[in-house]
């Protein structure tokens, strides 16, 4: 077989019909893994692929396989085999274009960048809840003025998960407290919406369920529209400001 | 094999994801994860790789078919948006160095989302050192690899040595075509308990459910 000899920058093998190696030409012994049969050369997961179509003994054109190289990498290859009457295979092994790989290797790294960067807005998310939570738990002191009467002053806005968190967080304050009136202020309160209106209206029902006199103190003309949309069947007693609620507080206790 | 699937393959190969997702729609009757991406997807993946076997399709076809398949897992996970809150277990997942098959890590991530973990996707191909450092400073209660062919095996024995012992003792579990074959008891830290296989995403979502409902024996949650 003369071909063996030349010095042809293509892998080039003889086999026998046991796949046995019986030459090599140069290239294929520098550029491909040593093998005693072709399967040697072939990527194992490639392996069924080559022998169920090498065993039919028919001619194979391009046969996409990965193989081995002599550093022991995986390269993508196309396969071509002729058999000549002696049952004496000619393999060629051509690798394939790098152009594919390239744009997949792009691919991956885009991928790789976009899962980073997903993780990285995850992370901020996470962040950013705590901070929510950690701000929520914060708007809503509640501090003893006197043995009778605890301020709670407000802060923010009110939505439905931020009157929840208060309510839980303030009526377990309030039961463990000596005090019979709170003082709601809303002076430092924004925006209320709907839902936070529910939530309040059902947070003043468990304080006055626990049997303490609910002051409301500091709202805004734009909040009392807002509690006036809303069918509101609570004894709630309405102040103008926070001072003017300490005053005849105090001055019921201390006539 | 369905003739749903194979036509999801036709359509994962020829680059339709709108169409593919059209008959996704056209098959599945209510918004089921585990029908989707164990009955329609995977089949339609290893239907895939049987054409490259036939010598049907090249890699590069295979490589388009998994770019889409990507694509319709998020936009499934974009729009169903009824996953539980409140469960703060921690997973971490990823491909053991080399491997770059990923979908199915990706499906799992999702089934983990399902139960309300919280959930660390760290994607194919991760080198074992950067997954130690990860497990040790976010300890997770359950690390999750995965491995599709065979001589990823030594690799797989390894990073289970290395992340078994790890900062949270987490549990281990190994998916992925590999996991069948493959048996991790020496090499568990804590015992043969604190790894997992799990064969498919329905072994995975009946492992979840018990785990939620505190049943089973499974360290992590004992």
């Amino acid at each position: 077989m003369p071909f063996l000899k030349t010095g042809l920058a293509i892998p080039i093998y003889a086999i026998n019909a046991e796949l046995e190696i019986i030459k090599a030409n140069e290239t294929a012994k520098l550029v491909l893994a040593s093998a005693q049969t072709i399967l040697d050369v072939i990527e194992e997961e490639s392996r069924p692929k080559a022998v169920m179509n090498l065993l039919r003994f028919e001619p194979i054109k391009a046969l996409e396989i990965n193989v081995l190289s002599s550093s022991g990498s995986i390269v993508l290859a196309d396969l071509y085999v002729a058999w000549s009457e002696g049952e004496i295979g000619e393999v060629l092994i051509i690798e394939k274009d790098k152009a594919v790989e390239k744009v997949s290797e792009q691919l991956i790294s885009l991928r790789t960048r976009l899962n980073d960067t997903n993780f990285e807005l995850l992370e901020a998310k996470e962040n950013a809840e705590e901070l929510l939570h950690e701000n929520i738990k914060l708007s809503s002191p509640f501090i003893e003025v006197t043995d009778a009467i605890a301020l709670i002053p407000i802060y923010g806005g009110l939505d439905q998960t931020k009157t929840e968190l208060i309510a839980a967080k303030l009526s377990q304050r309030a039961f463990l407290s000596e005090v019979e009136t709170l003082i709601l202020d809303f002076t430092a309160v924004g925006h209320i919406e709907q839902s936070g209106l529910e939530g309040l209206e059902s947070l003043l029902k468990v304080l006055q369920l626990l049997g303490f006199n609910v002051v409301i103190a500091g709202l805004h003309p734009q909040h009392v529209k807002e509690w006036n949309d809303m069918e509101f069947t609570l004894e709630i007693r309405f102040m103008k400001s926070l001072k003017a609620a300490m005053e005849k507080l105090l001055a019921v206790q201390h006539p | 094999m369905s003739d749903h699937s194979i036509k999801l393959a036709n359509l994962l190969l020829s680059g339709e994801e709108q169409l593919a997702i059209t008959h996704i729609h056209t098959v599945l009757t209510e918004n089921d994860r585990l029908t989707l991406y164990e009955d329609l997807l995977t089949p339609a993946m290893t239907y895939i790789g049987k054409l490259w076997e036939r010598n049907e399709i090249t890699v590069a076809d295979e490589h388009l078919a998994t770019a889409i398949c990507d694509f319709i897992i998020s936009d499934f996970e974009f729009r169903s948006s009824s996953k539980e809150q409140g469960n703060r277990k921690k997973v971490m997942l990823f491909g053991v160095e080399g491997e770059e098959h990923y979908i199915g890590l990706k499906m799992a991530s999702a089934v983990f989302q399902e139960f309300g973990w919280s959930v660390r996707y760290l994607g194919p191909n991760l080198p074992l050192r950067h997954a130690e450092t990860a497990a040790n400073a976010w300890q997770p209660d359950v690390i999750a690899m995965s491995a599709a062919l065979s001589y990823r095996l030594p690799t797989l024995k390894k990073s289970v040595q290395v992340l078994s012992q790890t900062a949270g003792h987490p549990t281990v579990l190994i998916g992925g075509r590999m996991a069948p074959h493959v048996h991790f008891e020496e090499e568990a830290a804590s015992g043969p308990g604190q790894v997992i296989i799990m064969s498919n995403l329905r072994e995975l979502h009946r492992w979840l459910t018990f785990a939620q409902e505190g049943v089973g024996t499974i360290n992590a949650f004992s």
